[in-house]
């Protein structure tokens, strides 16, 4: 019962499938090309394309305000590695940082650990009550950010906000009129509520889904040998889902580390200095006030500093031998 | 496996504290939408006189009809095509082995998951430089791109199910190629594509930060961009009715997928484990 032998039991392909598709090597010819080509072609164009501008604009000279746009790549002076001694060495770029693996590491964690509650839940609640709950986490997962933003602006909101006048009702609590938005750092917590609350279904359902993998006779087992419920969950049911929690952990650092929408729209298009994170910092800098140049700049650093959680990622899931 | 009462009870209620906590913030827009302009800040979770005056208020303007037919074309034509260019790749990955398989299968989940902020300045930089900036491929071409990771994951995990033997055993009974592959292997293949294609539509429907880099005016703004355009208007003359209103109509189709495609998209979901 090692952790490797359930696998990722949610993202599954077994092995038996695997010499199938083998039966026939090399003889394939050329039309697997063919058929990959268009997709090949769409993500050159899209994403390569822009990766290759990114670091081309990163290692050009700034243009100043709007006649960067007027510019063309090969005419703009190549300036070596000076944007980056000058974003490395600005301090509010190391404030963005910091402020971002904060933001960035509360939010993997509360989500994570609320995922992991609701998927507990799910497995344990009559079925009528699991599927009304999948069916709302669905819901909430599929809500454009740009809807549960507003909405839990509006709740925190202190004109129209249902969460001031709750807090109020507290036996001595004065919350009425209070600006959540005022200080950062509650502005953030609230973002965090929008993030967390968008991010736990997903989570929550590959882990019921990787739950419900484990063999009701070790559950049993563990239950006839006397295990209480907490040593079960600690002892059996997370050393299996720890293939797929390590996947879920990765995946929510990168997603959490580039969150935008709800920032940007929680402050209505211009977030203050104490909100900006990684991407609302690149965002503002670049296509906000033109300055294309640092903004790929800052973009390219927090590329480079993301490859190296994605290939970790990307290893893991090789070895689990779900993308082969 | 008994469970005693007080259990029973204790995980019913989380439960409902779970769908309560989910559900209230949607419930609460619905309701402002439906509230009347003039008592839209009362405190009251249920509008105390129901109206349909902000509906009408925002299929006035051009500014939200053109924004919602934007939406729907923009997202229909990027998942349809992403679905295509997808499902020839999946086959690919799924069926036929070539050299290079591992670096195409590496290479789309890099850029399924690769954070779109870091793309949007050189993107925005050359659509401007190719004329798209501003048009509806300008949208579509970037929902494609990251549709298809997702996509191409998805489907080769649902190709991957299908017994292929079947398309075989066709022929031998006598089938041409193509009736084999139209009577037998497309009926298969066709749940997991119309899965595909939801979890590709919910992202172009749902996606925000290419539809405000990548458009400036009604002419391909999606309705997530025109809402901030709602908000943005004024600090004081919040037009709270209008964007309760256009975020019901935007969730609208979210509502019924998930309602009648419940399993379907949890298989997907599972499947993949990447989200759009």
């Amino acid at each position: 019962m090692t952790a490797t032998d359930t696998g990722a039991p949610a993202l599954g392909s077994g092995p038996a499938r695997r010499s199938r598709r083998r039966r026939r090597p090399g003889r394939s010819g050329r039309l697997p090309y063919l058929l990959i080509l268009p997709a090949v072609l769409v993500l050159l164009v899209v994403v390569v394309w822009p990766l290759f501008k990114i670091v081309q604009l990163s290692l050009q000279k700034q243009e100043s305000g709007k006649f960067a746009l007027f510019h063309s790549g090969a005419s703009s002076p190549f300036a070596g590695l000076a944007n980056f001694r000058t974003v490395l060495s600005d301090s509010t770029f190391w404030a963005v940082v910091g402020r971002t693996a904060a933001f960035t590491a509360i939010n993997v964690v509360l989500s994570l650990l609320i995922g992991i509650g609701i998927a507990v839940l799910l497995n344990r609640v009559s079925k009528w009550a699991r599927l009304t709950l999948i069916a709302v986490l669905l819901f909430v997962w599929a809500v454009p950010t740009t809807v549960s933003t507003q909405v839990f602006y509006w709740l925190f909101s202190n004109q129209l906000g249902a969460v001031n006048y709750l807090l109020d009702l507290i036996p001595g609590v004065h919350m009425q009129g209070h600006d959540w938005f005022a200080d950062p750092h509650q502005g953030l917590a609230v973002i965090t509520a929008v993030v967390v609350w968008g991010a736990v279904p997903l989570l929550a359902i590959s882990l019921h889904a990787g739950i419900g993998q484990i063999p009701k006779e070790i559950i049993e087992a563990a239950r006839c040998d006397g295990a209480t419920p907490w040593q079960t969950f600690r002892q059996v049911t997370l050393p299996v889902l720890a293939p797929l929690l390590v996947i879920l952990t990765t995946l929510s650092v990168i997603w959490d580390f580039g969150v935008f929408n709800q920032i940007w729209f929680m402050r209505t298009g211009h977030p203050e200095p104490g909100y900006q994170t990684v991407g609302i910092y690149m965002y503002s800098t670049g296509v906000g006030s033109s300055h294309y140049n640092v903004g790929a700049t800052i973009g390219v650093l927090m590329m480079l500093g993301l490859v190296g959680i994605m290939i970790f990622y990307i290893r893991q899931l090789f070895r689990i031998g779900d993308a082969e | 496996m008994t469970t005693t009462a007080k259990q029973k009870v204790g995980w019913g209620t989380a439960n409902t504290v779970a769908v309560v906590l989910a559900i209230v913030p949607v419930l609460w827009i619905v309701s402002l939408s439906f509230k009347d302009p003039a008592t839209i800040t009362d405190a009251s979770f249920w509008p105390k006189k129901w109206t349909l005056e902000n509906y009408r208020g925002i299929f006035k303007t051009s500014e939200f009809t053109h924004a919602l037919i934007n939406s729907i074309g923009i997202a229909l034509i990027a998942t349809f095509i992403a679905v295509v260019l997808a499902s020839m790749a999946a086959y690919a990955v799924a069926r036929l082995s070539f050299p290079g398989k591992g670096l195409l299968i590496g290479m789309s989940l890099l850029i399924a998951m690769f954070p779109a902020i870091s793309l949007v300045t050189p993107l925005f930089n050359i659509e401007r430089s190719l004329h798209l900036f501003d048009t509806w491929p300008a949208l579509i071409i970037p929902y494609i791109a990251f549709g298809l990771p997702l996509g191409i994951y998805t489907l080769s995990a649902f190709f991957r199910e299908i017994p292929w033997e079947l398309e075989k055993a066709a022929k031998m009974d006598g089938a041409t190629p193509y009736q084999a592959f139209t009577k037998v292997i497309a009926p298969l293949a066709a749940p997991g594509m119309f899965t595909t294609a939801i979890l590709i539509f919910i992202f172009c429907w749902n996606d925000f930060l290419f539809a405000i880099s990548l458009t400036s005016t009604t002419n391909a703004r999606t309705v997530p961009a025109a809402i901030g355009f709602f908000t943005g208007s004024s600090q004081f003359t919040a037009p709270t009715g209008s964007i309760s209103a256009a975020a019901v109509i935007i969730t609208i189709p979210i509502i019924i997928f998930v309602l009648f495609f419940q399993r379907r998209i949890v298989a997907g979901l599972t499947s993949g484990a990447v989200k759009g």
